[in-house]
């Protein structure tokens, strides 16, 4: 197992770092060097010294400051291995501008106050360099993922399908997807669409299995996009959909999965390539027309840590059209994105270890129970 | 022999722990109900202030006991007993709610331990009177405490629902059994 040392932080930080990495690297654990009331180096016992890897707070270490001094007693405790800094105040920055280590210790560095996402992609990429032939840890590497933008998401989607954005039924999906302003959307002569990106919602002068069914035949040319202002939004809501029968709000991401669902329903999915999927946030299993366990299952997993697809195809072997069908269906709806955060290993990425045989027996009758 | 297991179902007062249980449970619902006193009258008339308790049987004879918490503060001292070796915690919370994201943030904070060695689901109820953003709310201070963003939507009273996010917690605790 692991060891990751955690030096010089104050009590409470050190807790959220080893819940932190207790969460996302079940197989990691934490070694405490407390900070010392003097602010002095802490000694290393045997264990300290095993560690692989190192989380330091300069100013725990009374070295708030660069100096020469304080670098070379710094990197004599870090003794060769991955450390990263936790750096604070205007001064952190002298750290990162004046610090000279040998080229085999892979420094990085963090500045406080951070979030708990920078921290774990901070630490993500400090385990990483600890991966023999692994480089070293880049400070000036991308903290966000690759791929925020609604556009590029898109991209991201038709790199992985390229056929997908060719296809007839796709159309509006494409087109939705697209939309990066609050917005009118025409459909013909047949449906008025709304979506609000603020709230983040869609609303139809028609029910969703119209909508299903007009996408069906729905030419690209048919489709028309009006940008609105927050006040024109109320106005239009008013004017096409609030009395209307058939009406339909929904969730954006709810209906982009529903309509893409639909679209793909008889889609032949082949990945062109491999990527690395982020879930964002949860599906609206609840809600949605046809949810099926390997969603449900699916979503559990690539919800916990970013998931290779090729990884969870081989981790669901027997279902690998779902994995694709997932895949596709969380960056359609906007609930995915590609990172560039290396994936976690399948095995590692969930909350606890494997269940004991005798509770995967109960968990199994469980689901049956469940689904019946 | 029969293996009793135990969920937790927590959230605030009328967010529908009640509800759900009963839409799970296989026998009437156990409830220590009574009446109202404070504010809490002016959401209903009554409100569970021991535990709620419902039984799932399963076809291999093992139990699932589902508890629900009280939901008020002041019985909190039920919290610590019934979190004791559960599976893992269900918490509902209302969208209409003046701020559901400080809803979320109690009750992650007192029983951050059961989620941190188990697994949390979050079920958003009242979503008719509350607004579409309270899943995307809850989902990002989710994620800003740490956690996995398991959060949908939910119809206390629909069993379909209940059981699509008890699935989810399953599949969080054991994400690779095949069903």
């Amino acid at each position: 197992m692991k060891k990751v040392l955690i030096a010089g932080l104050v009590q409470r930080e050190t807790a959220a770092v080893e819940i932190l990495v207790g969460m996302t690297w079940p197989g990691v654990s934490c070694f405490t060097l407390p900070r010392c009331l003097t602010l002095a180096v802490p000694h290393q016992n045997r264990t300290a010294r095993s560690c692989c890897c190192c989380i330091i707070d300069v100013a725990g270490f009374g070295m708030r400051h660069h100096s020469i001094d304080a670098q070379e007693r710094l990197i004599e405790f870090i003794d060769g291995r991955p450390a990263l800094l936790v750096l604070r105040g205007a001064h952190g920055q002298r750290w990162v501008s004046l610090c000279r280590a040998p080229e085999t210790t892979g420094l990085s560095y963090i500045r406080a106050p951070y979030t708990p996402a920078e921290l774990r992609h901070a630490l993500g990429r400090l385990l990483d360099a600890t991966e023999p032939g692994s480089p070293a840890p880049n400070e000036s590497a991308p903290a966000a993922p690759v791929l925020p933008h609604t556009s590029q998401r898109l991209k991201s989607l038709y790199h992985l399908f390229p056929g997908l954005a060719a296809q007839p039924s796709f159309q509006l999906v494409h087109h939705l997807g697209q939309v990066s302003d609050d917005s009118l959307v025409r459909l013909g002569h047949d449906a008025i669409l709304l979506i609000d990106l603020q709230q983040g919602w869609l609303a139809s002068s028609r029910k969703l299995n119209q909508l299903t069914e007009m996408q069906k035949t729905l030419q690209r040319r048919q489709i028309t996009t009006l940008k609105l202002s927050r006040d024109q939004m109320k106005t239009a809501f008013a004017d096409n959909i609030k009395d209307r029968r058939d009406k339909t709000v929904l969730p954006l991401d709810q209906a982009l999965w529903e309509l893409a669902g639909d679209a793909l329903e008889h889609a032949e999915l082949n990945a062109r390539s491999n990527l690395t999927l982020r879930l964002k946030a949860m599906p609206n299993l609840t809600r949605l027309a046809h949810t099926r366990p390997i969603d449900i299952q699916l979503a559990a997993v690539c919800i916990r840590a970013p998931q290779n697809l090729k990884t969870l195809q081989g981790a669901f072997a027997g279902r690998k059209k779902d994995v694709l069908r997932f895949a596709a269906l969380s960056l359609a709806s906007g609930l995915a994105e590609t990172t560039s955060v290396p994936a976690a290993d399948h095995r590692l990425a969930t909350g606890q270890a494997a269940a004991q045989p005798a509770q995967a027996g109960f968990f199994k009758s469980l689901l049956d129970k469940l689904l019946n | 022999m029969t293996n009793i297991y135990k969920i937790l179902f927590t959230g605030p007062v009328s967010s529908g722990k009640t509800t759900a249980i009963q839409s799970l449970s296989d026998i009437g619902v156990v409830s220590t109900e009574a009446s109202a006193s404070d504010d809490v009258k002016s959401l209903k008339p009554t409100t569970t202030v021991a535990m709620d308790y419902g039984l799932m049987k399963l076809p291999n004879g093992d139990q699932v006991r589902l508890y629900g918490t009280p939901g008020q503060k002041r019985f909190d001292f039920m919290w610590d007993i019934l979190a004791r070796d559960a599976l893992g915690l269900v918490l509902m919370l209302k969208a209409d709610a003046p701020n559901p994201v400080d809803d979320l943030r109690l009750y992650v904070g007192e029983f951050r331990q059961l989620i941190d060695e188990t697994s949390l689901v979050v079920g958003i109820t009242h979503t008719d009177r509350g607004g579409m953003q309270a899943r995307q709310k809850v989902a990002r201070a989710l994620v800003e405490m740490g956690l996995p963003p398991t959060v949908m939507d939910t119809d206390a009273r629909n069993r379909q629902h209940m059981a699509i996010l008890i699935q989810a917690l399953v599949y969080s605790i054991n994400p690779f059994l095949s069903g």
